[in-house]
């Protein structure tokens, strides 16, 4: 994958075994496709995992968008987000977040999302979440 | 506090003026910027090429200015560069390019750079998604 050639061309990156790993959330707001951000924003995702950050994924907004099931993005010409996205338990990413209202204002029920492990919040639980994070990365 | 700074949006965007503005306010208070890590189109800014009209500001060339003053430490994401035809003497070598174009006093480099750095900073924030 690409990203894995990437963090091992590195020259140096700081051994941050020193460093306690941080509670990183990652705000995705993006449609899967019309430009690279969901993509370029999975991509950090999985460069944090390498480095075992404790990572949640909150799909808010359009980026609920994201957990659509059947994309076919070969007649677009793009990648398929949806597969990556799937195999994210594969690195270790399992806490998988999914806006309740942003579904609802899109008329998508979390039924009909491609990932099982999506778990819906409330907007008082989903506030509660952002708040015991030690940072957050808005995409 | 210590400080970094993702810029995702080009610099033709608005956003990314307010991520200079917000590194040259952080700076002028003597807090510390720890790293500037552009990705997606904000690796724009690493091009050496540009040329604005008088009455506009130049961002890439204002980013260098401010690197060389406080010594920061400038990183145009290496995957994010490559696809927009933004290289250093090494990548051009590589890939058997005519030029290299990356501005002095920034580095290509991957996504590590941008773990490490919000692991390492007290605040990371990102300008332009």
């Amino acid at each position: 994958m690409q990203w894995l050639y990437l963090i091992d061309s590195l020259p140096s990156v700081r051994d941050m075994t020193n460093f306690s790993p941080k509670r990183i959330g990652f705000v995705m707001r993006q449609a899967p496709y019309g430009n690279s951000l969901a993509q370029d924003a999975l991509d950090t995702v999985l460069a944090s995992a390498a480095y075992e950050q404790c990572i949640s994924l909150i799909f808010l907004a359009d980026g609920v968008f994201q957990l659509l099931p059947a994309q076919n993005s070969h007649s677009i010409g793009q990648k398929n987000l949806e597969k990556q996205l799937s195999a994210l338990g594969l690195y270790g990413v399992e806490q998988i977040y999914v806006c309740q209202t942003s579904l609802r204002e899109r008329g998508l029920s979390v039924a009909a999302l491609s990932l099982a492990s999506a778990k819906p919040l409330e907007p008082l639980a989903l506030a509660e979440l952002l708040h015991t994070q030690d940072c957050l990365l808005s995409f | 506090m210590i400080f970094s700074l993702a810029i995702l949006s080009p610099p033709s965007a608005e956003a990314s003026h307010s991520a200079y503005q917000f590194a040259q306010a952080l700076l002028t208070q003597g807090h510390q910027l720890y790293r500037v890590f552009f990705y997606h189109d904000g690796a724009y800014h690493g091009s050496a090429l540009n040329v604005s009209p008088q009455n506009e500001t130049d961002l890439n060339h204002h980013w260098q200015a401010l690197q060389k003053k406080y010594q920061l430490d400038i990183v145009v994401c290496i995957a994010a560069g490559l696809k927009r035809g933004i290289v250093d003497v090494a990548e051009a070598t590589r890939y058997e390019k005519p030029a290299a174009n990356l501005l002095e006093g920034m580095a290509l480099s991957g996504l590590g750079q941008w773990v490490d750095a919000v692991v390492v900073s007290d605040r990371f924030i990102t300008f332009g998604a």
